[in-house]
């Protein structure tokens, strides 16, 4: 009793010698401030107690040697006010130094100054008291400690568990895990290339170890990139690669097709087939669903690729022909699910560019210039070009060629083949969108100054090709649209397209006595009534989201009209918007 | 279109002096008519005055370009009916009148026989080239055969006249495909110059010889001073006026048009207004609300509710800025709008409103959304697009034609290309100033300038998002040819009277010379 009673004595001056444990700074700013320790040995074991003023974790390091780094280390790693840990396999009657250190819920860490004590001695005999009787309290006023935020440097790691590597039907729920040192504290996703993040569901908060879940929300096929980010108390964050789920319900299929140049539309020929001409750039813009990741637009060797617009869903892109001739224009489509669906999209005449030449030979770099006739100013104007696309004038190439497509308007041509030679079109009069396309040639007895008329026919060398898409005398797929049922006129729109809203009121005008109602097809059911109750249209409207029509009827132009009989076969099919008197 | 305005002015003036030299002329006729009494005399002084009248009444004629509708359609009509009428009545008795009256013989020259000139099968509207034609020789007749040498100078004046009169018939040429013909032959082109320029010729040669006779005798001299006098003063009032007139109606077309301007962004803002009162009402409904845990019964409310007004899409928001649900497409939701403003505003208490753009398929497309929050629990965005069928909507209640642009690129319209039924959605303004006063800048700017290459006055204002960006422009304009037809019937109305006060003003003016003639004899 003698031993440990002096032992009790000495460690008690000496943890006297130590100041009160103080702090630099409290609350968040710092650490936990540690108080009341006292160390009880008892056989050959020691459990030490202490506070602190807010829940903190703890670790205590022990050793016999003050100055040797080899401590052994006890923990606790639940957030309490009062700690105790017990330390086990202690020599008998051996002084032992311990250090303690708190870390509060914010990370901040107070680290007491070294402690001792004396373990308890032998083993007692049976003559002695039990060894736990001979409990030695100790009272430390703590000590002062140093403060310190834990310089925590690593990033939670993320785990995505979801397999991401087939299609979905639907949005399924993606889960993961997330680990840290530490804790860790939140995860988000973004689908929007991060952009904007969106909190996910997480159990284990605050723990090292946590697991996520949350939705994409979607439903329409195609491809959704994401990604997931987690952050740990300290800021650290860890990011993702980017992740694609890809939802695949239907095949790829694209529905409605628009040529433009310009605020300037394009209708195809009655018999269906668009008319342009070699060298002109003309743009393309098309719907599809069934959320193609890839889009390939082709017409023999040509191929022409398109991109997405992210905001509007359309698919959009550049086509030029360098050669005449009649093309069938295809589409290759892959969606995310790598279906493929190929599809003739339309007919295309190219018809051969207009040329200069002197003396039969090609002129490279005449100047073409087209002129309008405007009728508020009762004279004839450079045409603006530049709004529908087209430069004016316009230098011709190696071949001598030029490439025009004029809207509705009077014009006339000027071509200057040098300073002194011109040569001019009569006035002609376009009622719809036309190339032009005349051979501008000049003789060698042209006389200088004096400007030669050269006639110019509005899409030359034009000649239609029947398309026989047997749709004429079919009956109409009623079975796709039982609404349609007994009606007359059938017409297909796009929300979309500038013209629809005059083309529905034209429509209207007509209802009762033609019996018809408008179908759009790709578009969700929502967008088609708010389209009709924002436009006050009374005319019945459908939605074919899925496109079921698309390829029964062969739907690429829009607007396109089916006029059907009284058995409800289709007697006739028009393209473009349509008139009154039509 | 000041030049055009000039153009017009010289064409009236040279109308007017014509009227006043070919009534002077009638006046001599009439004064010796006076003495004699004879017949020939009559029907040369009648011919003079419709002759002078037929001047008069054309230059009361605007050209079509410049006038849209004439101060009346029927009036016009009328004029230049009666204008044709009167040259062509006025022609054939002076002809009548030189052919009944016989050449004074020269001693030594045989008798000139007449050609035939009449009968001559040509449409009525084309006899009076042929007629002044016809003078004109008759009186070089009467000049070179006969005794009258002084009456030289009023034949090469028919003459002049007379290829006037042909150069008018160019006008029914302008229907030509020939591009050399119609350039020639289009108003205020080379040959109606030429016709102008001869008309002047003519009536210079006719005043000069006319005026060295009337200036002879005290009355007739004092009466042409008169009449020449109120011309003038009428003239110089008639083109001043219209000249003002002009330059206010184009001053008055800009505050006009910039009023239009302010209207419709009022229009705008009650718009702005209407939008976030609806998002208001969303974020209170009890439906919308109470409903915001199911996504499903959430699409379907917000969608009644967007249906029962008249947006294009309202959205709920949870309070990261997830979006909840859209009523405008039940099957798109999930991802985040909180990094736009507007949202952030809302997200943190703040009712909102303001002008957005995004991409469309041809242009962007210009929206104004609103954003209120729900209470601790998200918010309700709400929105409306600026499209055709807005701004056809504005026209109809305002009846003014106005254009939206999307940065500079053209996004709804009431405008249509010349085919009369495609809106140039889509085409750029690339104006400089435009550019840097209202889209960079965010300034207001009144201009003149082209539009698919016509002449446009108009006013632009910035359409600014929450950040007082401007991300789009409002355009109110109006061809500037549109300026003159305005002008242009005002204009038309001030010949009409000042011919009428003109013709008026010959009698008291004749009165006034007599009375002083005898006062003085």
């Amino acid at each position: 009793m003698k031993i440990p009673a002096i032992l009790l004595l000495v460690f008690v001056l000496f943890i006297s010698s130590f100041p009160i444990f103080s702090r630099s700074a409290t609350g968040q700013e710092g650490g936990p401030v540690i108080s009341d320790i006292s160390v009880s040995t008892s056989g050959d074991s020691a459990t030490i107690t202490w506070t602190t003023d807010v829940p903190a974790e703890s670790d205590v390091d022990w050793g016999t040697n003050p100055d040797d780094n080899d401590f052994t280390t006890g923990n606790d790693h639940t957030f309490v006010t009062s700690h105790s840990v017990t330390i086990s396999s202690l020599l008998p009657s051996t002084v032992y130094y311990i250090k303690i250190f708190n870390r509060n819920e914010a990370g901040y860490e107070t680290i007491s100054d070294i402690q001792s004590f004396t373990s308890a001695s032998q083993n007692p005999t049976a003559t002695e008291a039990p060894a736990t009787s001979t409990t030695t309290t100790t009272t430390a006023s703590t000590t002062t400690t140093t403060t310190k935020k834990v310089v925590d440097t690593t990033a939670p790691s993320l785990s995505l568990t979801t397999n991401l590597s087939h299609p979905y039907v639907k949005a399924p729920i993606l889960t993961g895990s997330a680990t840290d040192e530490i804790d860790v504290s939140s995860v988000e996703y973004s689908t929007d290339g991060g952009a904007n993040w969106i909190a996910a569901s997480l159990e284990g908060k605050g723990t090292k170890s946590a697991t996520f879940n949350f939705s994409l929300g979607v439903l329409d096929d195609g491809n959704y990139p994401f990604q997931i980010r987690a952050k740990d108390s300290a800021g650290n964050t860890s990011e993702t690669k980017s992740y694609t789920l890809i939802i695949d319900r239907l095949p790829p299929q694209v529905g409605g097709v628009v040529f433009s140049l310009g605020p300037q539309t394009f209708a195809p020929t009655k018999d269906g087939t668009l008319v342009t001409v070699a060298g002109l750039e003309q743009k393309l813009t098309l719907s599809a669903i069934g959320g193609p990741t890839s889009l390939e637009v082709s017409a023999g060797d040509n191929k022409f690729s398109l991109t997405k617009n992210i905001e509007s869903g359309l698919w959009s892109g550049l086509i030029k022909f360098d050669s005449p001739g009649v093309y069938d224009l295809t589409t290759k489509s892959i969606d995310g699910a790598k279906n493929e669906t190929d599809q003739v999209l339309v007919k295309i005449e190219v018809l051969q560019a207009g040329s200069v030449s002197y003396s039969g030979k090609s002129i490279n770099g005449a100047e073409v210039l087209v002129y309008i006739f405007e009728p508020t100013l009762g004279e004839f104007i450079v045409w603006d070009g530049a709004s529908y696309s087209q430069s004016n004038p316009q230098k011709t190439g190696e071949n001598g060629n030029y490439s025009l497509l004029l809207p509705f308007g009077k014009y006339y041509l000027e071509v200057k083949i040098s300073r002194i030679i011109k040569l001019r079109s009569q006035i002609f009069e376009i009622t719809n969108p036309s190339v032009i396309n005349a051979d501008f040639e000049s003789g060698t007895l042209s006389l200088p100054f004096i400007t030669k008329e050269v006639k110019v026919t509005p899409t030359k060398g034009f000649t239609e090709v029947p398309i026989e898409n047997g749709l004429v005398g079919r009956d109409f797929p009623f079975e796709l649209v039982e609404s349609a049922k007994g009606k007359r006129l059938i017409s297909f729109v796009a929300t979309w397209l500038p013209d629809t809203a005059q083309q529905i009121q034209m429509l209207e005008v007509v209802a009762d006595d033609t019996k018809n109602i408008v179908i759009v097809p790709q578009e969700s059911a929502a967008t088609v009534e708010i389209y009709r109750k924002r436009g006050g249209y009374t005319l019945e409207m459908f939605s074919d989201p899925d496109g079921k029509l698309v390829e029964p009827l062969r739907l690429r132009f829009l607007p396109v009209h089916f006029f059907l009989d009284e058995g409800g076969k289709i007697s006739k099919i028009k393209y473009g918007i349509l008139s009154l008197e039509q | 279109m000041w030049i055009q305005f000039i153009l017009e002015n010289l064409r009236f003036a040279i109308s007017l002096f014509a009227g006043l030299i070919f009534f002077g002329v009638g006046w001599l006729y009439f004064d010796a008519w006076l003495e004699k009494h004879e017949k020939k005399e009559l029907l040369r002084y009648l011919g003079f005055f419709l002759l002078a009248f037929s001047f008069a009444f054309s230059a009361t004629q605007v050209e079509s370009t410049l006038i849209e509708v004439p101060f009346s359609a029927i009036l016009g009509n009328i004029l230049a009916s009666t204008s044709i009428l009167a040259k062509i009545s006025g022609l054939i008795l002076i002809t009548i009148s030189l052919v009944i009256d016989p050449i004074q013989p020269r001693p030594d020259v045989s008798k000139f026989a007449s050609s035939g000139i009449f009968g001559i099968p040509l449409p009525f509207s084309l006899l009076h080239p042929f007629l002044a034609l016809s003078v004109g020789f008759l009186y070089f007749r009467r000049a070179t055969i006969g005794l009258e040498r002084h009456l030289r100078p009023v034949a090469i004046a028919f003459f002049v006249l007379g290829f006037s009169e042909f150069l008018s018939l160019g006008s029914f040429f302008r229907s030509t495909t020939n591009v050399g013909l119609y350039n020639l032959v289009a108003v205020f082109g080379p040959i109606w110059f030429a016709r102008y320029i001869s008309l002047a010729v003519a009536t210079f040669i006719l005043g000069k010889w006319v005026f060295g006779y009337l200036l002879k005798r005290f009355l007739t001299q004092l009466f042409m001073i008169f009449t020449s006098s109120i011309l003038v003063i009428f003239l110089v009032t008639a083109v001043t006026f219209s000249g003002i007139l002009l330059n206010n109606i184009q001053k008055e077309t800009f505050v006009r048009l910039e009023i239009d301007a302010r209207v419709l962004a009022y229009a705008i803002d009650a718009r702005k207004a209407q939008t976030l009162s609806d998002a208001q009402l969303a974020a209170q409904n009890s439906q919308i609300v109470t409903s915001l845990g199911s996504r499903k019964s959430l699409a379907t409310n917000l969608e009644n509710f967007l249906l029962s007004k008249d947006q294009s899409f309202l959205w709920a928001l949870d309070s990261s800025g997830t979006v909840l649900a859209r009523g405008e497409d039940s099957e798109k939701f999930g991802d985040s709008v909180a990094g736009d403003p507007l949202v952030q505003k809302a997200l943190e208490g703040t009712a909102v409103t303001s002008i957005g753009s995004r991409d469309g398929a041809f242009a962007p497309i210009i929206t104004i959304q609103a954003a209120v929050p729900i209470k601790s629990r998200g918010a309700i965005v709400a929105g409306t697009t600026i499209d055709n069928a807005f701004a056809d909507g504005i026209k109809k209640a305002t009846g003014f034609e106005t254009s939206i642009y999307g940065g500079n690129t053209l996004s709804a319209t009431t405008f249509v290309t010349a085919d009369g039924k495609t809106r140039p959605v889509g085409i750029k303004e690339e104006n400089a100033q435009v550019k840097s006063q209202v889209l960079e800048k965010g300034e207001s700017l009144n201009l003149a300038l082209k539009i698919l290459g016509v002449p446009y006055l108009g006013v632009y204002l910035p359409l600014k998002d929450i950040t007082e960006k401007p991300v789009g422009v409002i355009f109110v304009g109006e061809p500037q040819t549109e300026v003159l037809q305005t002008a242009g019937a005002s204009i038309e109305l001030t010949f009409i009277s000042t011919v009428a006060l003109l013709l008026l003003s010959v009698i008291p003016s004749y009165l006034i010379a007599k009375y002083i003639a005898k006062q003085v004899e």
